[in-house]
């Protein structure tokens, strides 16, 4: 019986010492899923609203359609990915390395789909302001803060970090 | 409309876009899980439907180019 009280106490506490931290790390790729979803929305948004206020051309508005379209699939897949993180760690208590992977996996082609947007952006005609080259590089360089955060859960986890 | 007030004007409305997503988007870290839950569904549903916005403005047929008077 002693045994049986000793085990429990043990299992109770790797379970409350490693479900906070598999929980926080879904709570920050949701977080991630959330801030770049916001920026995709508010682009199209403004690139809608400037087609029909004949700011930008037909041509222009489906270039940018078109990397768009490749970025929302990628971030469809990569929200399926969080919830099946999620249903992982409400079962187990745990996250699997190899779910984090994944979900890193998912996460890299989504800022590699908006990576792309921001290039195609870059070779519309109104791209030639230095305005909108320091606007796309912040957008970049917001991407690649992710890939950094990535990085960041990759190494909480003792997996290898092989970002830049 | 010439090439460098288009230019101007796009650049103009993407700095907004961006700027008003950092706003939110720094908001996001402090939302509870309920909240984050509920506006990451919003967002999402605006994204889906700015894209099928997008679709439907494509989809219309090009107005006829007007005659040189």
């Amino acid at each position: 019986m002693k045994q049986f009280l000793i085990a429990l106490i043990v299992l109770g506490s790797l379970i409350l010492t490693g479900c906070p931290k598999a929980k926080k790390t879904v709570r920050e790729f949701k977080e991630k899923s959330a801030e770049v979803t916001i920026y995709a929305r508010n682009l199209n948004q403004a690139f809608n609203k400037a087609f029909i206020d004949g700011v930008i051309t037909r041509d222009e508005l489906r270039l940018y359609g078109t990397v768009d379209t490749a970025f929302g699939k990628a971030l469809a897949a990569y929200r399926a990915g969080i919830e099946a993180a999620e249903k992982v760690v409400n079962e187990t208590g745990e996250l699997p390395k190899d779910t984090i992977l994944k979900v890193d996996r998912l996460l890299d082609s989504v800022v590699t789909a908006f990576l792309d947007l921001t290039v195609k952006l870059g070779v519309m005609s109104f791209a030639q302001s230095e305005t909108v080259r320091t606007i796309l590089r912040g957008i970049q360089m917001l991407l690649l803060s992710l890939k950094a955060f990535v990085a960041d859960a990759r190494g909480a986890y003792g997996l290898e970090v092989n970002y830049v | 409309m010439s090439d460098i007030f288009r230019g101007f004007e796009i650049a103009r409305r993407v700095a907004e876009a961006i700027a008003a997503g950092r706003i939110e988007a720094a908001a996001v870290g402090d939302m509870t899980d309920e909240q984050l839950a509920e506006f990451d569904k919003d967002v999402y549903a605006e994204y889906l439907a700015s894209q099928k916005e997008r679709e439907d403005l494509l989809a219309e047929p090009t107005p006829p180019e007007k005659p040189e008077e």
